[in-house]
This record gives C-alpha cells, structure tokens and sequence, in this order.
C-alpha cells in the first residue's frame, strides 16, 4: 500500500511540475485610456535595420516605428512632407535639399538632427545593401547646416521622392546605433508614432504610445500588439473569437467566412502581381519563344476564379496597375493556346518537353496556380512536373540560380516603376532577379526612365519596357493579387496605403 | 532495485549522445542556409559571406560537431542566430508551455478513456460497447490539425466558451486556456488507452481473482477499487511512455494552432530560420523526454506490481 500511496504523491507532484511554472506566467500589462489593438500576422519579423530587410513584416513595422523625409499621400499619386517640411531639386537635376522639420524628437527625447538622417541615408544608398538599387544614382549625403540635408546625384534621378518614401529611407538615430553594435537590428530608435515596448522573437512584438510624437494628439492607442498566427486558419479564429482586433494575409476563400463572422474586409487592390520567374540560363528557357509559349499558357480567369475566389484580376502588365506609367496597351499576354501552339512550333522545341517546377511546401495558392498552368501546358505539349520543396531550401535555390521556374508575388514597396524594371529589367543589380535576362537595350531603357524628369517621355520608356516583357516573356505574370485584412468592428481609421502598407497612427478602437 | 535503475539512467547518456549526432547532421543535410534563410532573395553576396564567418559555418562539418559536443557538455548550447541569445535560456523559458500542455492533455485523456473503458468492458458485445468503440475510432482518425481548429471554431468561436490562444495570465486563467490545446491532443491519444483499457479490463473481469472475490462477497466498489483497475493498469501504462514521442508530435502542431510559445513552435520556426543550435537542444530536450518518461513508465510498473522489482 506505501507503494501505491507513493505512487500517486509522484504522479500529484508530475502534474505540479507541469502546472506551476504556468501559474507563475507574468500578468498582462493593463490596458490603458487609447487601449490595445492586436493584430495577428501570418510571421514574425526578422529585423528593424532597413539594411538587412526582406520580408514584409519587417517592412510594415519598420514603416511604423521609423519615418522617412517624405511620405506617400493617401491616394498613392504623389509625396507629401514627413521629417522633411520642404525640398528643392538643382536645375541640373544632380542634388537636392531638404528642411528638417523642427521640434522632430526621437522616443528617447533627444532632436533628431542632420547628422541623424546623413547616417541613415548613407547607410539606405550603400550599393552592397539590398536595397541600395533604389537609390543607385545617388552618390552621397550630408548635412548643408543643422536643419538641411544635401543628396548629391551621378544624373538626374525622377524617382527621388517615392524611393525616399520606402522603409529602405527610414531615419533612424546616429548615436543609438552605433552605441548597439551587433544588436542595433533588434533596438531601433526612430521618431514614429509607436515605440518598441518588447519583442518576444517567434511570438509577439509590443510597441507603445510614443508621447514625444510630433503630430499632435496622435496616436490614439497606448498599445499595439503584433502576435504571430502562422496558421490561417487560426489567425482567423482569433479574429473571429474577439482575440485580435486585425487579421492580416487573409486567404482570399477565407472572406466570406469572416464577413459572416462579422468582421470587416479591408482590400489593397493593384499593387501585387503573381508572377513567374525563369531561370533563362537553363535550356529551353533561353528561347524567348519558348517562354512566351508557357506565358500564353496561363489561364489568369481561371486562377482569379478557382485559387483567388475572385479576388484578383488578370494581370495585363509585369507593373501592378497602381505603378506610376503601369501600360496595359503594350499587347499584354493573354490566356492564348492557339497562340502558344504557334510559337512552339517555331522554337526549337516544337514537340513540346518536360521539366519540373518547384512549389514551396504548405504553400497552398502557389500550388494549385501551378496545377492549373501544368493542365493547360499539357495541352500544347509540355509536360510540367510540380515537385514541392521546404520553403527555405526553395529559396536557397532561387538564390543560387538552381531553380527552374519559382512561382511568387512581387509588390511594389514605392509607386514608381524604376523599383521593379531597376531589378528585373537591369541584369546588373541582380541578374534580372535571378531570371539571367540580359537585354542592353532593356538596361539602357531602364537607365534612362531613372533620369528622365519628363513624365510623358518616361511614360514613353516605361511603355517600351512593358512591351518588351510581353515580347520576350523573361517573367510570366498572372493575376493581380489584393492584399486583404479582415479588421473587427471596433477598429476605426485602419487604411493601408495604395501600395499595401499600413501605418496606425490614425487608428482608434471603439470601446466594447 | 537502485542497481536496475541506476543501470537505466547511465543508458540515457548513449540515447542522447546518439540522438545530438543524427540530429546535428540531418539539419545540417536539409538544403538552405541559415544565412539564407535569415537574409532572404535580396541578399547580396557579400551580407551572405558575413553572416555564415559569424555563425562558424565556414569550419569542416566534424570540427563544427566536435565544437557543438565539448560546448554542450560544459552546458553550453550556444548562441541562436536569429534570437541573438544564448539557446539555452530561450528553449527553457518555452519548456513549462510544452510540459503543461503535455501533463494536461495526458490527464484530460485519462478522464475520457478510463470510464469508457470500463463502460466498454463491462458491456462487452452489447451496442454501448460498440458505439464507444466506433466513437473512438472516429477520434483516432482525425488528424490533430483539423480536430484543433473544429474544436477552436465550435467551443472557442461558435459557442464562446473558451479562448482559442494564448497561455493566459497565469493561474486559473491558464488553466483554462490550455483546455482546447490539451482536448486536442487527448482526443488523439484517448481512442488509443481506451482500446488498451478496455482489453486489459477484459482480460482481469474473467480472471479467477476477480470470481473468487465475487464469491466472498465484496461488493463492486471495492473489487473495482482495489482490484480490477489496479491490475488493468499495466498495459495502460506502456501504452502512455510508448505514445509519449506521438503526443510530442501532436503538441508541435497544436502550439502552432493554439498559438502556444513552446518547444514544439520553437522547433518549427527555428526549423525554417535554420537555426541550428535552437533545433539541437529542441529535440534533445524532446529524446530526453521520451527516455525518462519511459524510464518513469517502468518504475511505475514495479511500484504497481512489486514481483516486476523482485524479478530483476
């Protein structure tokens, strides 16, 4: 009987052992006056350097905590002041100023100054960063006096303002920085509207009221929450439960569900389009007949109907349709299998082949887009193989131009075209995005667009490089995608900007 | 009795020095590079080269291992890349997540399984019994990734009884929490013990003690008590350490749908990141585990049944 007696002491103090760790869990911060909104996002984010940037969870948050000389406006047509309260650009087209705007202090109370934005330009315009193509012209940054900051230009330079808009020009502060060493990705010091209250990395991100913010009476909420919800199915069941306030990444046959369920649906429509990348260095994808045959495989209704539930468009340009020059008069690829046939026939393949794609695994839209184009290139005589890979490793052999074919999205992280024909339609920054298209022609047209200050002759070149994707198939576009949110009643002011990035300042949460 | 056990605990040495050998080169086999992985399809070259100098990428492979192996036995699991601290500190932090998770569901499973058992067992062949088998079989067919969200969606979105995610605040408030997570997983593991109960009790209801203490007239309580359960525990208890390594698997994905910081969404994310060190402690800590939950089956067993100790 001592055995059994001792027996159920271990398995009462097995079940203590499991359960007073958990009793001990710290408390939740008590909401305060603006309250907290939770948003659940799909992923948590890498890093708040701008330099080391890729995804866009880190993109959207940086947008949040950090802010740039100039901002894009609501209607995503033009730039208006932020940092910068005005500017002026040479003649010459080779420099331009800007006036910091005064009073500007960082969370920790200290004056955002020339020095501040030197830095972090310096550090945006790097070449050997990621995202220097944005800034490529742009030779150097310095401060003229305590209140005005000079960029020096190679040429003229059209997209200035939309690339200083992007997280890649945010502000950050000198000092802190350099005082973070290695550990200055995880500890930013911006002026935004939002601070860094804490960062469980892979769970949550707290940021908090920042009461030095320079627009008055803003923010309204104390707190924001980013909770990481991986799977969709539960990032909707929270919302839908009441226990986040915005879903983000919403699957688009998940809408209906959740308009039931009595949440609202914020759409971003036109600045995503799937698209295709092919590796050009591998045979038989050299052959631009080859490429435009699959391209004109593509039924793009179907795949807004069955894999986008109708939430997305077929794409008539590589631009999404809210880019500034976005052509989709340039003979834009349709779903053609007559057409398809006929160039086929007059490549080198002309009875078709067999290669296989690689779809990341667990990625579900990517999937079924892919069976779709594999059931209509069956019919002109390719068979397309759908081999699903760990998303990393799909990435690493992106990177390491070991792929075939990679099916994603691009979204524009600024309106202006030179983003995305600068990487993809230039083989210099990235080898046309790992696609080796390597077309002069294409380059010089991409050159000229960034220093054009003309807007109809860059519409012009713009036009021209359209065309040339339609004519030399080096991406294969599908549908426009939407961006979607499903926000619960009681957000008000929630309003991402044309190109899918959401900022809260403007956000308030309607008690109950 | 200590000789036989302390024999059992000098074993777990081998198992886990096993387990850190085929673990450290699996993850080392999977394509994709922790550089990569962090630094995403606009890295250039040179960020890339950075980052695998300071993640000690650039050794041989048997040197990494023989760094990995003389740190680890100092206690030293090494820094995680992507969460810039020691590896240590952030698995152990996720471990009272994981155990609650794991101690609930098993007690969760018990309530369901032991009655149903006996129910079973008691009617055997009649219609109860059948339908509680089927009932079972039905649970024991649905995945743990669906069965999770429809019991989110019924009881945490449709009927609002309990949260969906989260661990709470601590207290009662975790307790109910952890309820749907840990229901989860017990309606994976409880068709398993109730199918084992049910056989076991079988097996003791037509044994001769069982008629003889019928004869003496002790009354159903006490024979139950002191006799039938006791004795139809045995098997019980294999069957739990056996499924232990399922119910690991299960909590992995019921973290993810719960929204539950421990191991398991740590092993998954840092699986992705490529993080090395994190999956290295993760699952050393999940073969630990295993083994001392196995350990603690067979001293159970000889506690239960005093002739298993005698015997060895």
């Amino acid at each position: 009987m001592n055995a059994l007696r001792s027996w159920r002491a271990g398995l009462m103090a097995g079940v203590a052992f499991g359960l007073v760790p958990v009793l001990a869990l710290p408390a939740v911060a008590q909401d305060a006056e603006g309250g907290t909104l939770t948003v659940a996002r799909p992923a948590d984010i890498f890093t708040f350097d701008p330099y080391n940037t890729q995804d866009d969870r880190s993109i959207f948050t940086e947008l949040t905590v950090y802010e740039r000389l100039v901002r894009l406006s609501e209607d995503g047509t033009s730039v208006e002041p932020e940092l910068a309260t005005e500017w002026s650009v040479a003649e010459d087209g080779l420099s331009a100023e800007f006036t910091l705007r005064d009073g500007v202090q960082f969370w920790n109370g200290d004056p955002l100054t020339a020095e501040d934005v030197v830095f972090s330009l310096t550090r945006a315009i790097d070449q050997a960063g990621s995202w220097g193509f944005l800034f490529s012209p742009v030779q150097s940054v310095e401060a003229v006096d305590e209140n005005t900051v000079r960029l020096t230009m190679s040429q003229p330079f059209a997209p200035l303002l939309p690339a200083l808009s992007t997280f890649a020009a945010s502000i950050y502060q000198k000092a802190h920085f350099e005082e973070q060493g290695e550990a200055a990705g995880e500890s930013p010091m911006g002026t935004g509207a939002f601070m860094l209250e804490s960062w469980n990395k892979g769970q949550d991100l707290t940021l908090v009221r920042n009461p030095n913010y320079w627009q008055e009476s803003k923010p309204t909420l104390e707190r924001v929450v980013f909770r990481v919800v991986g799977d969709d199915n539960a990032r909707m069941l929270q919302l839908a439960s009441g226990e986040v306030d915005i879903a983000t990444d919403v699957p688009p046959g998940q809408v209906e569900q959740a308009t039931a369920n009595g949440a609202e649906i914020v759409t971003v429509p036109g600045s995503a389009v799937g698209f295709v990348t092919i590796n050009g260095q591998v045979e038989p994808f050299d052959e631009a007949s080859v490429r435009c045959a699959m391209a004109y495989a593509v039924d793009r209704e179907s795949i807004a109907q069955a894999v986008y539930f109708g939430r997305a468009t077929p794409a008539k340009s590589i631009l999404p349709s809210s880019t500034f020059f976005y052509d989709a008069d340039t003979n834009p690829i349709t779903f053609d299998l007559a057409k398809a046939r006929e160039l086929l026939a007059s490549s080198e393949m002309p009875d078709g082949f067999t290669f296989t794609a690689t779809v990341p695994s667990g990625d579900t839209t990517r999937l079924a887009i892919a069976q779709i184009w594999a059931a209509s290139l069956a019919e002109i005589g390719i068979t397309m193989n759908i081999e699903q890979v760990e998303a990393t490793t799909a990435q690493e052999m992106y990177n390491t131009e070991q792929y075939t074919m990679r099916i994603s999205s691009w979204t524009n992280d600024t309106p202006d075209p030179d983003e995305l024909m600068g990487v993809a339609m230039d083989y210099e920054p990235q080898n046309g995005l790992h696609s080796g298209y390597r077309n002069d022609e294409a380059r010089d047209l991409v050159l000229a667009g960034r220093a054009e200050p003309d807007s109809e002759k860059r519409q012009e070149i713009y036009s021209e490089l359209q065309e040339i994707v339609n004519r030399d198939c080096p991406f294969i576009y599908t549908v426009e995608e939407e961006r979607i949110f499903a926000i619960s009643p009681n957000v008000e002011g929630f309003a991402p900007n044309s190109q899918g990035k959401y900022s809260l300042e403007n956000v308030t949460l309607a008690s109950g | 009795m200590i000789r036989y056990f302390g024999g059992r605990l000098l074993q777990i040495l081998p198992v886990l020095f096993g387990v850190s050998l085929v673990v450290f080169f699996l993850v080392r086999l999977i394509p994709g590079d922790p550089a990569v992985a962090t630094l995403g399809s606009r890295a250039t070259p040179q960020l890339i080269a950075r980052v695998r100098d300071q993640l000690g990428l650039d050794l041989p492979l048997w040197q990494q291992y023989l760094n990995f192996l003389s740190h680890a036995l100092q206690g030293d699991f090494g820094i995680s890349f992507f969460y810039q601290a020691s590896v240590w500190d952030v698995t152990i932090a996720r471990l009272p997540i994981t155990l609650m998770l794991m101690v609930y569901s098993v007690i969760l499973a018990l309530i369901m399984a032991v009655p149903f058992a006996y129910w079973s067992a008691a009617r055997r062949g009649r219609v109860t019994d059948h339908a509680t088998r089927i009932l079972f079989t039905i649970g024991l067919g649905m995945p743990v990734f669906w069965s999770g969200i429809m019991l989110a969606y019924l009881l945490g979105v449709r009927w609002k009884l309990l949260p969906t995610s989260g661990p709470g605040d601590g207290g009662l408030d975790s307790l109910v929490h952890f309820t749907l997570p840990a229901l989860t997983l017990a309606i994976s593991i409880a068709p398993i013990l109730v199918r084992t109960l049910r056989s076991s009790l079988i097996e003791v209801l037509a044994s001769d003690y069982v008629t003889t203490g019928r004869a003496m007239g002790l009354d159903n309580w006490t024979l139950r008590r002191s006799y039938i359960i006791r004795n139809s525990l045995r098997p019980l208890i294999t069957v739990i350490t056996i499924n232990f390594g399922y119910l690991i698997g299960g909590t992995v994905i019921v973290e993810q749908i719960f929204s539950l910081a421990g191991v398991g969404s740590l092993l998954i994310g840092s699986i992705s990141t490529r993080d090395y060190a994190v999956i290295q402690l993760a699952t050393l800590i999940f073969a630990l585990l295993v083994v001392v939950v196995n350990l603690l089956g067979d001293l159970l067993y000889a506690l239960i049944d005093p002739r298993l100790a005698l015997g060895t």
